[in-house]
């Protein structure tokens, strides 16, 4: 085999297995090698077929390496981030209540500039009536308690993080998190956890005994 | 992979119908697609592998010691699971190629 095709058969190795590289850990230890000889083997067939196909070739086989590392690790982020997560009612509520939140507050925007004309700009006035007045006062108060209501919200999921994972403490409650009673919930999927790290941990077998 | 409600994606299609006449490994599985499908369809070894990864993890198709298996070498075989599901898929298909033609026949007359 002369140099120069020695070469392009290492340069091309070794680039398939740089992007390799871009699949999980396990993903490789099960088909790396593996893929690595298929390729090797498909790389020799389509040299004989002419510069061109061996371009198009090359050119699919590391689209299709990329294309297959970002299909895994959304599967693999899918599968971790479990959809139960998303869907607890400490993550809700604080979404929701955002949403509402800002429906209110844009819906009274543009209905205010629905009604607003700009050539003809009435003077700023102040509120003339006490029913005027009222109103304002309705919609500050409004505000502010849209604001507490969704800081509470906030807080609360805060807490219910912190008692779940047992290590995270809300900076504002330092020690509540960890002392906090625990949902019945929490306390089996906490106890589950521990069952879990027992069954992986190996037993240790006592040398010589046996 | 639910093949009860959603119809497969061609390369698993042919994969399966190539395992479904025997064991292969991967470049066999590469060369037999292409011939299934009259050369139309020609998979990278990322994307037979991405398949061969979810079919595996599925239970649809295992890994099969051979005497000359190495880790640069591994066959796959189906298992009686991806064997119902390719027959559900068939059946599918059949279903309707039969809707199809009959249609066609109705314009026609």
């Amino acid at each position: 085999m002369p140099e120069t095709e020695r070469g392009i058969k290492i340069a091309m190795k070794f680039a398939y297995e740089t992007l390799l590289q871009l699949y999980p850990a396990h993903y490789r230890n099960l088909f790396a090698r593996e893929m690595t000889g298929v390729f090797e083997q498909v790389v020799r067939e389509y040299r004989l077929r002419g510069p061109l196909s061996y371009f198009a070739f090359l050119l699919m086989e590391f689209g299709g390496l990329i294309v297959g590392a970002v299909t895994i690790w959304t599967d693999e982020y899918m599968r971790r981030t479990a959809p139960r997560r998303w869907l607890s009612l400490p993550v809700l509520v604080p979404i929701i209540a955002g949403a509402c939140a800002s429906i209110y507050l844009q819906g009274l925007v543009y209905s205010g500039l629905a009604g607003h004309r700009p050539k003809l700009l009435p003077p700023p006035t102040l509120p003339q009536t006490n029913l005027q007045l009222l109103g304002l006062m309705a919609l500050i108060g409004m505000c502010i308690a849209l604001v507490s209501v969704l800081s509470l919200a906030f807080v609360w999921n805060m807490r219910a993080v912190g008692n779940r994972s047992g290590r995270l403490k809300p900076i504002w409650m330092p020690g509540r998190a960890v002392r906090g009673p625990l949902s019945r919930r929490d306390q089996i999927l906490q106890r589950n956890a521990r069952r879990e790290r027992e069954m992986r941990r190996v037993p240790r077998r006592p040398l010589g005994l046996e | 992979m639910k093949a009860d409600t959603t119809p497969l994606s061609e390369p698993v299609f042919l994969i399966l119908l190539s395992l479904a006449q025997s064991p292969r490994h991967g470049y066999a599985l590469l060369k037999d697609t292409e011939a299934l499908s009259d050369g139309r369809v020609r998979l990278s070894t990322g994307t037979l592998y991405g398949a061969l990864r979810r079919l595996l993890e599925d239970q649809w198709i295992e890994r099969f010691e051979t005497d000359d298996t190495s880790r640069d070498k591994q066959s796959y075989r189906l298992t009686p699971t991806g064997r119902k599901y390719l027959q559900i898929e068939l059946a599918r298909m059949n279903q309707l190629t039969r809707a199809a033609a009959a249609c066609l026949k109705r314009r026609e007359v």
